[in-house]
C-alpha cells in the first residue's frame, strides 16, 4: 500500500503529471488524470468487490445530478437525504444499527471527501449553479482526483472544471515549477519530518506521563501532551496538503489553500477561516448560510439576530465534529467546536454593545489583547482536541491520573506557554520580513527559499536515512 | 509563500532580462543551481564543525615509533579516544606490549599469559580496566589465589603471519599460555603467498615500498566526505538498526563472505592460509611445553545475525567459529568459544561500537567470562586447582547463565 504522503506517493504523482504534459488537449489530460486516480485506488486493493460501494455512491451522485439538472428538481431533497444516509451508513456511524452493516469489505478511502463533492453537485445542480453537463470523465475526476481524495482540500467543482476542462491549460513556466517544488519539499518535511519528531515527542510524553510523578512534572507533562498534538495535527495535516498542492501544479490544476497560519489567529472565528479553511467555506456555503438565512426569515427580529447567528456559528462547528468520526467522544468534540465559535461570536456581540465598534477594534489591535487571544484561542482548540485523537478510557485514565489544581495547572500553562511563544514567532516572522528586496520580503524571495528548501531537502534526506522509519500516515486520511 | 509574484519582471528593465517562457531572469539559472550547493556545502561544514566537538576523537601516536611496522615506545604512555567509545589511556611496559607490570622474568607464584593478534587482541580503544584481559586477569588471580600477569603483545593491523612471527617473542616471555584472538577482519586481507612460504625463514623477505596513490580531485573529495565526523555519525544513527545494518553489510561481497555457505573460493584460501599459520603455531608453542588457546571473536555482524530472529538463507552466524574450532581441533590447540555467549544474549551487536566495529566496554565483559571459564575448566594444569569467584567475576553483568 502506497503512504499518502510517501517518496512513492510523490513519485507516483509526479509521473502521472509527466505524461498529462505529453498532450495539452483536455481529453488527453482528462484520461490520464483518471487513470492516474484509478491506479492510485488499485494501490489500496486489486479486489473490485472492495471498490463496489464507494462505486455505487459514485454512480448514485452521477445519476442525482443528471436527474436534478435535466429531469425533475423535486428530486433534490430525497436525493439530497437518500445520500446523506448512504454516507452515514457506509461510514458505520455508532447510532447505525450493525446489523444492517455491509458483511464483505470494502473500501471508504477519501469517501468523505467524495461525499461532500457529491453533495456540492446536488445542490448546485438544483440551483443551477453548475457550468453545464458534466460529462462521467470530468464527475469521476473531479471526485476521485487522486491529489485531493485521500484528505482534500475540497475544491468547488467550478474551480477545478475551470482548470481542468480549459484547452490551453493553466501556464506551467519554470517560476510556477519551482514554486511547485518548494511545496512538494516542505510538505514532505512537514509530515515526514516535523509531524513524525512532534508524534514521538507526544508518545514519550504519554509513555512518561502518570500517577507517579511529582505534581510539577505531571503538570508540565501533560502540557506537552496536550500541545504537542496540535502541532503535530498541523505539519501532518498541511503538510499533506502542500505536497497535493505541489503535484496538481504540475498536472495544471491550482488546488485551493486549506491552510492559512491558523495559529496566529487571535479568535477561534479567525481561526476557522485558516484552519481546513475548504471544509469551513463548504460548510459556510452550505450549512450556516441557508440556516442563517432560513432562521432568520423564521424569526424576523432585530434583538433575536445576533443570536441567530451565534446559534447558527454552533450547528455548523457542532457537525464538522461529528463529521470527523463515528464515536461519541466526536459528537463532544462537535460540541467543544461549536462552543469555541459560537461564545467567541457572542463575546464579539457582547464587547462591541458594551464598548462600541470602534473601542472594541481598537482593543483587539492591542499588541497584549492580540497575545492572550491566540494563547486562548490555541488552548481551546488543544483542549477540543482531546476529544479528537483519544477516547474516553483515555481520557478517563489522564483525568484519574491528575488532581482537579494539577489539571488546571496543565491549561495554565499551555495557555500561558502558547501566549508567549506565539508572541515571540509573530514577533520575529514580522521583523524578518521587513527586510526587503526586489520590493517584497527578502524571505519570500526565489534565493531564500532556495536556500530554506535545500536546507529542508538535506535534513529530510538525512533524517528518513537515518531513522528508516516508513512516513507517518495522514492523520485526516482515516476522516 | 504561493500566490506571491515571483516573475522577477518588477520594472522594465528586469523585464527585458527575464525569459519569456520561464518567469525568472537568466542569472537565476546559475544562481539558484549555486545557491543550493553553497547551501549544502555549508551545512556539511556546519554539521562537520558540530559533530567534531560532540563527537570528540583524539589519536595519540605518541608511542609508535615512526617507520616499518606499528612498533612501540618502551614505557610510554598514550591516551585515545574513537568518536563512538570513551578516552582510554594506553600504557606500555619497557618492551612496549600493553601491560602494566614488567616484561622481565615472571616473579615467582604469578601466572604469566601472552597474548598475541591484532587490534581486537590489544584491547583496541578500550580502557585498560574495562579491558577483557584485565577482567579475565583479575578473576583468575581471585580464582588461583595467585597474581596473573598479562603481557599483550597485540599490535592493531597484524595479520595472522605477523603474528606468526612473533610468536618467539611471545615464547621468550616464558608464559604459561598464550592466547590468540582472532577477528573476521583480521584475516580479511588476502596473505601473500611467497610471504606465507617464507614465513619460517630467518630473513624477512623486503616489503614492497608503499606506491603513493595519487589521488583525484574526485576521490578526495569522496574521502573528504566519507572520513568526515559528519558520516561517521550518521552512519553510527543508521546503523543501531540491527535489520539495516544486517542488510547493508551482507551487501559488501567478499568482505562479507564469510558469512555465508560454502565459502567462496577467496574466502576458503584465507582459511586454508590461516590453518597452516595455525598448525605451525601451534607446534612451536607446544614444543615450548606452553599451551596454545585460540579465541575467534565476533564481528558485529555475526553478533546481529546470532541474535537476529530471521536470517537471510544461506547466512551462517556461526561458520567463521566453527571453522577456527576444527582448526584448533586439528592442530591441539584450545578453543574459547564466545559464539554461543554472544548468541545467547539479546541484540549482542549493541556490544560493539557500531562504526568502528570492535567490541565494546560491554562486550569485553562477555569475552573476559568465556575465557576465565575456559581457562577454569580443568584442562590447563597452570589453572589447576583455581574455582570461579562465588559471584561469578567480572563478566557477571552482561552473561546469561
Amino acid at each position: 500500500m502506497m503512504g499518502s504522503a510517501s517518496l512513492q506517493f510523490v513519485a507516483y504523482g509526479l509521473i502521472v503529471a509527466c505524461v498529462s504534459n505529453l498532450h495539452r488537449s483536455v481529453a488527453w489530460r482528462q484520461f490520464v488524470l483518471l487513470a492516474g486516480s484509478l491506479g492510485f485506488l488499485a494501490f489500496f486493493s486489486l479486489d473490485p468487490l472492495v471498490f463496489a460501494p464507494l462505486a455505487v455512491f459514485l454512480g448514485f451522485g452521477f445519476c442525482g445530478v443528471r436527474i436534478i439538472q435535466f429531469r425533475d428538481k423535486r428530486a433534490f431533497v430525497p436525493l439530497l437525504c437518500g445520500g446523506i444516509l448512504a454516507f452515514v451508513w457506509l461510514k458505520k456511524y455508532a447510532f447505525v444499527p450493525s446489523a444492517t452493516y455491509l458483511s464483505h469489505p470494502y473500501i471508504t478511502l477519501g469517501l468523505s471527501y467524495i461525499f461532500f463533492r457529491v453533495l456540492h453537485l446536488l445542490i448546485d445542480a438544483h440551483s443551477d449553479n453548475l457550468p453545464g453537463k458534466i460529462s462521467v470523465p470530468s464527475y469521476l475526476n473531479y471526485t476521485l482526483n487522486f491529489t485531493t481524495l485521500v484528505s482534500g482540500p475540497i475544491q468547488t467543482y467550478q474551480d477545478f472544471a475551470e482548470m481542468q476542462l480549459a484547452a490551453p491549460p493553466r501556464p506551467l513556466s519554470v517560476a510556477i515549477a519551482g514554486h511547485a517544488i518548494a511545496r512538494i519539499v516542505i510538505g514532505f518535511f512537514k509530515v515526514n519530518v516535523v509531524s513524525l519528531f512532534l508524534s514521538m515527542g507526544q508518545s514519550t510524553a504519554l509513555a512518561a506521563f502518570g500517577p507517579n510523578l511529582g505534581s510539577g512534572q505531571k503538570i508540565l507533562t501533560g502540557a506537552a501532551i496536550a500541545a504537542i498534538y496540535p502541532l503535530y495535527l498541523y505539519a501532518n495535516f498541511s503538510g499533506y496538503i502542500d505536497i497535493v498542492i505541489g503535484i496538481a501544479r504540475f498536472l495544471r490544476i491550482e488546488l485551493p489553500e486549506n491552510f492559512d497560519r491558523p495559529f496566529s489567529s487571535k479568535s477561534f472565528l479567525i481561526f476557522w477561516n485558516r484552519w481546513h479553511m475548504t471544509l469551513s467555506a463548504w460548510l459556510k456555503t452550505y450549512v450556516y448560510n441557508p440556516l442563517l438565512i432560513a432562521m432568520m426569515r423564521r424569526w424576523q427580529s432585530s434583538t433575536a439576530e445576533p443570536y441567530i447567528v451565534v446559534f447558527a456559528f454552533f450547528f455548523t462547528f457542532f457537525l464538522i465534529g461529528v463529521w470527523h468520526g463515528q464515536t461519541s467522544v466526536f459528537i463532544f468534540y462537535g460540541v467543544l467546536l461549536g462552543l469555541g465559535v459560537s461564545v467567541n461570536k457572542l463575546y464579539q456581540i457582547l464587547m462591541m454593545k458594551w464598548l462600541g465598534r470602534a473601542k472594541y477594534n481598537s482593543l483587539s489591535r492591542g499588541l497584549l489583547y492580540g497575545a492572550v487571544a491566540r494563547g486562548i484561542t490555541f488552548t481551546w482548540f488543544t483542549a477540543s482536541l482531546l476529544w479528537f485523537w483519544s477516547n474516553w478510557v483515555q481520557l478517563a485514565a489522564l483525568a484519574a491520573s491528575l488532581s482537579a489544581a494539577e489539571i488546571a495547572g496543565v491549561w495554565a500553562v499551555v495557555l500561558l506557554a502558547s501566549t508567549v511563544v506565539l508572541a515571540i514567532y509573530e514577533s520575529a516572522r514580522d521583523w524578518l520580513l521587513s527586510f526587503q528586496f526586489e520590493e517584497r520580503p527578502f524571505l519570500t524571495s526565489r534565493y531564500a527559499r532556495t536556500v530554506w528548501c535545500t536546507i529542508v531537502t538535506v535534513i529530510t534526506v538525512t533524517t528518513l536515512t537515518l531513522l528508516n522509519a516508513p512516513a507517518p500516515d495522514i492523520v485526516y486520511k482515516a476522516f | 509563500m504561493r500566490g506571491s509574484d515571483d516573475t522577477g519582471a518588477s520594472g522594465p528593465a528586469t523585464a527585458r532580462a527575464v525569459t519569456a517562457w520561464s518567469g525568472i531572469p537568466l542569472r537565476d539559472y546559475f544562481i539558484l543551481p549555486l545557491l543550493s550547493i553553497v547551501t549544502v556545502v555549508v551545512l556539511f561544514i556546519v554539521a562537520e564543525a558540530v559533530t567534531r566537538v560532540v563527537w570528540y576523537e583524539h589519536e595519540d601516536n605518541a608511542c609508535v615509533i615512526p617507520g616499518d611496522g606499528y612498533q612501540i615506545k618502551p614505557n610510554c604512555t598514550a591516551r585515545t579516544k574513537s568518536a563512538e567509545g570513551r578516552w582510554a589511556t594506553f600504557r606500555f611496559n619497557e618492551c612496549g606490549y600493553r601491560s602494566n607490570t614488567s616484561c622481565g622474568p615472571v616473579p615467582p607464584g604469578t601466572l604469566r599469559i601472552a597474548i598475541v593478534g591484532a587490534s581486537v587482541s590489544q584491547g583496541f580503544n578500550i580502557p585498560y580496566e574495562d579491558s577483557y584481559f584485565a577482567l579475565a586477569a583479575t578473576d583468575l588471580g581471585r580464582a588461583c589465589g595467585r597474581p596473573v600477569d598479562v603481557q599483550n603483545l597485540g599490535k592493531p593491523g597484524s595479520s595472522p603471519l605477523y603474528t606468526y612471527r612473533r610468536i618467539d617473542e611471545a615464547l621468550a616471555l616464558k608464559p604459561d599460555l598464550v592466547l590468540m584472538l582472532l577477528a573476521p577482519f583480521d584475516i580479511e586481507q588476502q596473505i601473500d603467498p611467497h610471504e606465507l612460504a617464507a614465513r619460517n625463514e630467518a630473513a624477512r623477505p623486503p616489503k614492497p615500498q608503499a606506491v603513493r596513490e595519487t589521488r583525484s580531485l574526485l576521490r578526495r573529495l569522496q574521502l573528504l566526505i566519507t572520513e568526515s565526523r559528519t558520516v561517521l555519525v550518521a552512519e553510527h544513527f543508521l546503523l543501531q538498526n540491527r535489520d539495516t545494518y544486517l542488510r547493508l553489510y551482507l551487501n559488501y561481497g567478499d568482505k562479507a563472505d564469510f558469512l555465508r555457505q560454502p565459502f567462496t573460493p577467496a574466502w576458503k584460501q584465507r582459511f586454508e592460509d590461516v590453518d597452516l599459520i595455525m598448525g605451525d603455531m601451534t607446534a612451536k608453542i607446544h614444543a615450548a611445553g606452553i599451551q596454545f588457546v585460540v579465541m575467534p571473536v565476533p564481528s558485529r555482524a555475526e553478533a546481529a545475525i546470532l541474535s537476529a530472529p530471521h536470517v537471510p538463507p544461506g547466512v551462517d552466524g556461526f561458520a567463521f567459529g566453527r571453522e577456527l574450532e576444527n582448526m584448533a581441533a586439528r592442530h591441539g590447540a584450545a578453543y574459547v568459544d564466545l559464539m554461543e555467549p554472544f548468541s545467547k544474549i539479546p541484540n549482542s551487536q549493541d556490544l560493539f561500537l557500531i562504526v568502528d566495529g570492535h567490541v565494546d566496554s560491554s562486550g569485553q565483559k562477555v569475552m573476559a567470562r568465556a575465557l576465565t571459564r575456559k581457562l577454569l575448566d580443568g584442562s590447563f594444569p597452570a589453572f589447576s586447582g583455581c574455582a570461579l569467584p562465588p559471584d561469578g567475576g567480572n563478566g557477571r553483568a552482561v552473561v546469561t547463565p
